[in-house]
């Protein structure tokens, strides 16, 4: 229950935004002012010190050119586009988990899902590099051994062009983190009793309960995980780099827009390209999230 | 949503307390080991202290050690001269180490001496011009063989390695040498072989790579017969640059003693005006997608580190590599392991025809360069450690005895098995970098690429599937080149400006002092660095216009 | 929270596909301690089982090499989360509580930080760090984390906040409790699960980052445990055991703080104030 204050009663309430002084001056300084000043350089060439050439609208036509550009937003699209699928587990884990009748297992298994949270990301990438290796890695291994590919043989995930990306989409497996499943199950559970025995009572099974009845009620939750999902996605690029090196796999088939910044900020200097490419980023990004704020309709 | 959880105040259990109160005491704890660890630098360094700051990638085996040691002696012999010095090493891990590099440069606050990396304007823009200091001795060269030589021609290349070929300038020195070599696994090779001798030619070495193919097939085990790390695309590069020199070394510039190699804008020219075929330029793209063949599968994806594993494994026959970690591949392997040179293109390969033989390997692997922000606090003390760094005696403990690594050095001894390291001297061919290598990093980057998918892709025509792409390419590559122009231009403008000034110096000194020759010295220094820029541009405006010209392959020069 | 009640063989599917799924999490955990115990030739050998000879030296060495990094680390973790969270607290109350004319502005002031992304940040961040003499020292990582912090914190608190029935407040008020006093006697201890939940992702974030660290500090008297992680990588990858062990090591204050937090952060999770 908030306060409502219009303009006239101003004079009373007007300490309340002392409150917020502090958290805007840190933002303001520390990240708007950053931000503010890369956002100018896009229209220089800026060598992120003393060359600082305005060049107008130089850039931007840079990047109309820029064909790697077009490519490394179709492929974070379709980074994005599997990342919608791989939701689809979480949801099920947390819908699952809630129909575990006894409250002690569930409980356990809460416990379970968040202790692998703390295993830092590094370690993730190197087993997940190794598991990849074609020549005695695990994954070729486990073939061979099944007799899918003879002793011999190898596939190159990671460096054959058509597989690169299914094998990116595919690491980390089976993609359910404890932050979703938690707050799936944080959702789930305000569904009351009578809900469940009014259904049970129509004869709805268990798919129709699903989609009827938990899904819509979960989907608040969906769309804040949708939506940091999609910021995370388009902004990602260090996995990536730490997979495949700065040139994105082979032909640069895996660039993904900060990749491209990276690479065209501090390999080759040009910052002031890079932060036209950032912008970018930020439009799409904003974008997104407004689309989905608006399409992804929430029951409340 | 819901308040069930939240009706009533939430009261923390006594393990939580537990748990509240060892964070609190952690906390406490880590603030006071923070406090001393900051306090007790500041200790350390009495006012008078003179502190630099030495920083590199260099994260092998011994070699910060080795910096330690040098560090301790330099010290001790500052402090008999009565100088208190302190010198701090920081090693960065080479995956961050561009990022780091450059905002140190950007924010103004570097280190004192950095270990360079990066584009010829990065360090034009950020780093002391060395030419003024290398024309006298080392003073930390007395009493060594070195002694009588100028800072220059005590390293092995005569510093050819740190001259910025773009600014005429040297902005960094060299402070190793790392040659290219394989490593064979011997029991693997005579296993599949049923030979002893190692292979000399790439006649041989092609052979020998079909019968490990074949011996894996009848193993049913996977044998690779040649182990490179793709991931960086260095050993790609570097062979393509071995064979390129091999056929290519008669197109080096003969007017420059340097043997740089024609300018590509030249060499262009040349094809465009029919003087000149594009095969030439393209047949080392044969070699090395012939070779390419016995590379693993998915060799691009595999970093040095897994190629090393692979190795160890015993599933890798030659492995190509520096010798950066040349004493743990010999010491570690569980099989005799034996060290060879690139075998060299012969005359019974079908394009071995030409081929003038081996390169020599003076100079070319020189290394490690260091250089000096101009940004630096105490410049004098960080080129005098500089040149304590690269003295005879230092470098040698350094790097022969902590690093096993070769100095760089002249007149430096090596023993055992770093003689096979020794770089190959006794020719007189040059080695010359190739147009596609040597126009930017952007086109460098392209080319390794290109080569790498004409490995992968074998396609029936390496050299048309090259060129072609390459010229798919051209937009970017004149971009890049646009790029460097304007650099140099920026350039010339601020020499100019020095220029004037050096010139007002002149007008405004008494006659006869010694100021005025000074000024006169590095007026003569400036006027050379502009003239060398202007050619530099001249260069490139001819590269532009050639490279615009080129037509696909097959079609040129008509 | 009786469910609906169906047969033995469900419930005995539901076990073994949430254990399945477990299983797989759990998979990168194991490996690291695993390996963490092998040299490189078990490791090239045998790196799924765990097999005599253990290597406990590994640890050892690790340690070595990180172990006085772990005081700069907590001491930045723990600092930077705590004035993270209190500043934002402040900030969730204001946007909970009052709708103030620019409320929705100044949201969105904080809101649409999240959408930038940082890699084209980096060097006018740095130059920012540099200019303000934070170079080389720990505030270079704690302010920028707390500034850093603010959106993704206020968004969530916020809607916790909003749910604290009114009459909470009014009873607070009544007896003259200014809006520091609600903060700290109503807010703070009806919000300690979520609270928990965020100073413990935070925490994470803040011992796992090495970005910051990398660019930010020189001396290696005040570097971080990643940081150090990566030194390990970069001069010893030859030796698996060895950086795994460094791994562990890094990770075990986090597991400590979790068997303690355990309960919090799941009932802050679970509490439904992370929704859109």
């Amino acid at each position: 229950m908030a306060i409502e204050v219009p303009f006239r009663k101003l004079r009373y309430y007007w300490p309340a935004y002392l409150l917020i002084a502090l958290p805007l001056l840190l933002v303001l300084v520390f990240s708007y002012h950053p931000i503010v000043n890369g956002m100018w350089h896009m229209f220089y060439r800026w060598d992120g010190d003393t060359v600082e050439e305005f060049v107008g609208f130089q850039n931007i036509v840079r990047m109309w050119r820029d064909s790697s550009l077009l490519h490394s937003f179709f492929v974070v699209t379709i980074f994005v586009v599997a990342n919608i699928v791989k939701m689809a587990l979480p949801i099920i884990v947390a819908v699952v988990l809630h129909h575990v009748i006894s409250d002690r297992m569930g409980y356990l298994y809460r416990i379970l899902f968040v202790i692998p949270m703390i295993i830092p990301g590094m370690v993730g990438i190197l087993i997940w590099k190794y598991f990849y290796e074609p020549n005695s890695g695990i994954l070729n291994n486990l073939l061979r051994m099944m007799g899918f590919i003879s002793p011999t043989e190898t596939i190159q995930w990671l460096s054959d062009e058509l597989l690169v990306i299914p094998s990116l989409v595919f690491m980390g497996f089976p993609w359910v983190g404890a932050f979703g499943v938690l707050i799936y199950l944080a959702g789930l559970q305000g569904i009351s009793e009578d809900v469940y025995e009014a259904a049970e009572i129509d004869g709805a099974g268990p798919l129709t309960v699903f989609f009827k009845i938990e899904l819509p009620l979960i989907m608040t939750q969906v769309r804040i995980n949708l939506i940091l999902m999609i910021i995370g996605t388009i902004q990602s690029w260090e996995n990536i780099y730490l997979f495949l090196g700065a040139d994105g796999g082979p032909g640069g088939i895996a660039t993904v827009p900060g990749l491209l910044i990276f690479r065209e900020a501090f390999a080759r200097g040009l910052f002031g390209y890079g932060c036209a490419i950032g912008f970018v980023i930020f439009v799409v990004t904003l974008v997104l999230t407004l689309i989905n704020n608006r399409f992804v309709r929430v029951r409340k | 949503m819901s308040d069930r959880n939240r009706d009533e105040v939430y009261s923390a259990g006594r393990f939580q307390k537990l748990g509240l109160w060892l964070a609190v005491l952690f906390y406490v704890l880590s603030v006071v080991m923070v406090i001393r660890n900051c306090g007790g630098m500041s200790v350390v360094f009495s006012p008078d202290t003179r502190v630099i700051t030495i920083a590199h990638w260099q994260l092998e085996d011994g070699f910060r050690e080795g910096i330690d040691a040098a560090i301790a002696e330099y010290e001790k012999r500052k402090a008999g001269q009565g100088v208190k010095v302190k010198v701090r090493q920081v090693a960065i891990p080479v995956r961050g180490y561009p990022q780091w590099f450059l905002t140190q440069l950007i924010g103004g606050n570097p280190a004192d001496i950095l270990e360079v990396t990066g584009s010829s304007d990065i360090l034009n823009q950020y780093f002391t011009p060395l030419s003024p200091y290398i024309g006298s001795p080392n003073p930390w060269n007395k009493g060594t063989p070195l002694e009588k030589m100028s800072w220059r021609e005590s390293f092995a290349d005569d510093m050819l390695s740190a001259l910025d070929t773009a600014y005429s300038e040297f902005f960094s020195v060299c402070t190793f040498m790392h040659t290219t070599r394989l490593y064979v696994n011997m029991k693997l090779y005579e296993e599949a072989t049923g030979k002893t001798e190692l292979p000399d030619t790439l006649t041989d070495w092609l052979d020998a790579c079909r019968k490990l193919k074949e011996y894996g097939v009848k193993q049913n085990r996977p044998i690779i017969p040649i182990g490179v790390r793709g991931f960086d695309k260095g050993t790609i590069g570097q062979i393509f640059g071995t064979y390129y020199s091999e056929l290519c070394t008669d197109l080096s510039d003969t007017g420059s003693r340097y043997g740089y190699g024609t300018q590509p804008g030249e060499l262009f020219r040349q094809i465009n005006a029919g003087e000149l075929s594009e095969d030439r330029l393209l047949e080392p793209v044969e070699v090395v997608t012939e070779v390419g063949q016995y590379f693993a599968d998915g060799f691009p994806a595999i970093d040095l580190e897994q190629t090393k594993y692979l190795f160890f494994a015993g599933n890798v026959a030659f492995f190509i590599d520096g010798t950066w970690n040349a004493f743990s591949m010999i010491n570690n392997a569980p099989f005799p392991v034996r060290v060879i040179q690139i075998p060299m293109l012969d005359r019974e390969h079908r394009l071995g025809a030409k081929a003038f033989g081996r390169i020599t390997e003076l100079g070319s692997g020189i290394q490690g360069r260091f250089g000096i922000p101009k940004k630096t606090r105490d410049f004098e003390l960080a080129l005098d450690f500089l040149q304590f760094l690269t003295s005879w005696e230092i470098n040698q403990l350094v790097m022969v005895e902590h690093c096993k690594w070769m100095s760089s050095l002249k007149e430096v001894k090596y023993e055992g098995v770093m003689k096979e390291f020794e770089p190959v001297t006794n020719t007189s061919h040059t080695a010359v970098s190739s147009p596609f290598t040597s126009i930017g990093s952007l086109t460098n980057r392209l080319s390794l690429q290109r080569l790498e998918n004409s490995i992968i892709r074998q396609p029936e025509d390496p050299k048309a599937f090259f060129w072609n792409d390459f010229l798919h390419d051209r937009e970017q590559t004149l971009d890049e080149i646009q790029e460097a122009t304007y650099g140099v231009q920026r350039n010339l403008w601020s020499m100019d400006g020095t220029r004037s000034a050096l010139a007002v110096g002149v007008i405004l000194s008494e006659s006869d002092s010694s100021e005025i020759g000074l000024f006169l010295q590095r007026s003569n220094i400036n006027l050379e660095g502009i003239v060398s820029r202007y050619r530099a541009v001249d260069a490139n405006i001819l590269l532009m216009e050639e490279l615009g010209k080129l037509k696909e392959y097959g079609k040129n020069g008509n | 929270m009786a469910r609906v009640v169906r047969s033995r063989t469900v419930e005995f599917f539901k076990h073994v596909f949430i254990l399945l799924v477990l299983f797989f999490a759990f998979v990168p955990m194991y490996l690291m301690i695993n390996i963490s115990l092998k040299d490189n030739q078990q490791f090239a050998r045998n790196p799924w089982f765990p097999e005599a000879p253990f290597h406990w030296e590994n640890y050892l060495f690790s340690w070595d090499h990180l172990g006085g990094t772990i005081f700069n680390t907590a001491f930045v973790a723990i600092t930077a989360t705590v004035l993270t969270l209190a500043v934002a607290i402040v900030g969730a109350f204001f946007f909970a509580r009052y709708k103030m004319p620019g409320s929705k502005f100044l949201f969105g002031v904080f809101i649409i930080l999240m959408m930038y992304p940082s890699v084209a940040n980096m060097v006018p961040m740095f130059k920012l760090i540099t200019s303000l003499g934070l170079y080389n020292t720990h505030f270079a990582l704690i302010i920028p984390a707390i500034a850093g912090g603010q959106a993704f914190n206020i968004f969530v608190l916020r809607n916790f906040i909003e749910d604290i029935p009114q009459d909470l407040f009014d009873a607070i008020e009544i007896d003259g409790g200014n809006m520091f006093y609600q903060i700290w006697h109503v807010v703070i201890p009806l919000s300690m699960p979520i609270i928990g939940t965020l100073g413990i992702l935070s925490i994470i974030g803040q011992w796992n980052n090495f970005v910051s660290p990398l660019l930010y500090l020189r001396d290696t008297n005040l570097q971080t445990i990643s940081v150090a992680l990566l030194h390990l990588e970069g001069e010893y990858t030859k030796n698996w055991g060895q950086l795994m062990a460094g791994y562990t090591i890094a990770s075990i204050p986090l597991v400590v703080l979790f068997i303690f937090c355990m309960k919090l952060f799941i009932r802050g999770l679970s509490s439904g104030a992370v929704k859109g």
